[in-house]
């Protein structure tokens, strides 16, 4: 029983014949002598072998024309478009894209207003100066109407 | 014959031939590697497109710290083993199915019915017991034993491609032998003082 433990705990090593030569020798002996031993390695030997077999496993005709079809459908439909680059953008550019157009649109609106502060400014500066010299108005005032 | 550095950055550049040579050399390992891993050829192939589409997605995050072999092979084994983790899910649930008699689905278990008539085994059944006890495993020990067993590359490759020290490579080998030892004992118990 002592020595069927060490055949099954050295049960592969000992069918891939790998186990130091004295430990091999032993188990010989053991198997040769025990018959339900000797039935275990007849079985699981012929298995092992099979693994043997597997390493040579063979793939299916045309499986390569199968996955480069595959791979070129992928690489055409990764043809890089505008839209998939715009949606391929991170979420923090497309925020800072956002905030920049927002802040631009408020400076253009604040360029508009002082140019039309500007405007108001020079004619009441002018009203101001005919008043003062008395100069009789040629434009009326409804000329400069910037009422919105 | 394209240097690996320029068929890098052919695939980058997305050029067609490099893409074309890049299958060409590659399709064989990966369908061997995900079809010892998932145990079916169909599944294989699907996985195998898989990788290759995902190679070609993070080419460029490819920093060369190893082969392209070995960042390839990274690729197959977890894709592979992703799959077996959600098939697992899959059948635990149709497992659970049938259990209420929601399905026919009939599963196959080795260790449910320990055959004593090994004479009888032919050599596809043989490769099947095999299959079944590799399929016992844990995804890691199934992965080391695959690369070290069927795939013969040496444990620092795939210490590379699981990302695991040689000595955990090694340890994870230990234990899948040590599985298996206990699948195939079981499965033939009859002869084994074991079950005696």
């Amino acid at each position: 029983m002592k020595n069927c433990n060490l055949l099954h705990h050295n049960l592969i090593d000992y069918v891939e014949k790998s186990l130091p030569p004295e430990l091999m020798q032993q188990i010989d002996a053991h198997v040769a002598g025990c018959s339900a031993c000797l039935k275990l390695v007849s079985a699981v030997s012929p298995i092992w072998e099979t693994t043997s077999k597997a390493k040579n496993t063979e793939i299916r005709p045309f499986a390569e024309t199968r996955i480069l079809h595959k791979v070129n459908e992928y690489l055409e439909q990764d043809t890089p478009s505008v839209a998939s680059v715009f949606f391929k953008i991170k979420p923090a550019y497309a925020t800072a894209l956002v905030m920049v157009a927002i802040a631009l649109g408020i400076a253009l609106g604040n360029l508009q207003s002082l140019t039309k502060l500007k405007a108001r400014q020079q004619v009441a500066s002018e009203m101001q100066i005919r008043n003062d010299l008395n100069v009789p108005e040629l434009i009326t005032d409804s000329f400069f109407d910037f009422s919105e | 014959m394209l240097s690996e550095t320029e068929l890098i950055s052919g695939i980058k550049n997305r050029d067609k031939q490099a893409v074309q040579l890049l299958v060409l050399k590659f399709h064989t390992q990966i369908i061997k590697t995900a079809c010892h891993i998932v145990n079916n050829m169909d599944d294989a192939e699907d996985l195998a497109q898989d990788v290759f589409i995902e190679v070609l997605e993070s080419i460029s995050r490819f920093k060369e710290n190893s082969t392209l072999s070995t960042w390839i092979y990274r690729i197959t084994v977890n894709k592979s083993l992703n799959f077996i983790r959600k098939n697992k899910r899959k059948q635990l649930v149709r497992n659970f199915g049938s259990f209420f008699g929601y399905s026919n689905t009939e599963t196959v278990s080795v260790s449910d019915e320990p055959v004593a008539q090994h004479d009888i085994l032919l050599e596809n059944e043989q490769q099947q017991v095999l299959y079944r006890a590799i399929d016992s495993l844990p995804p890691n020990q199934r992965a080391v034993f695959i690369l070290h067993k069927f795939d013969e590359l040496p444990n620092k490759q795939i210490a590379e491609i699981m990302e695991l020290s040689v000595a955990s490579v090694e340890s994870l080998m230990q234990r899948a032998k040590h599985n298996l030892q206990k699948h195939l004992i079981y499965y033939f118990a009859e002869y084994s003082n074991q079950k005696k």
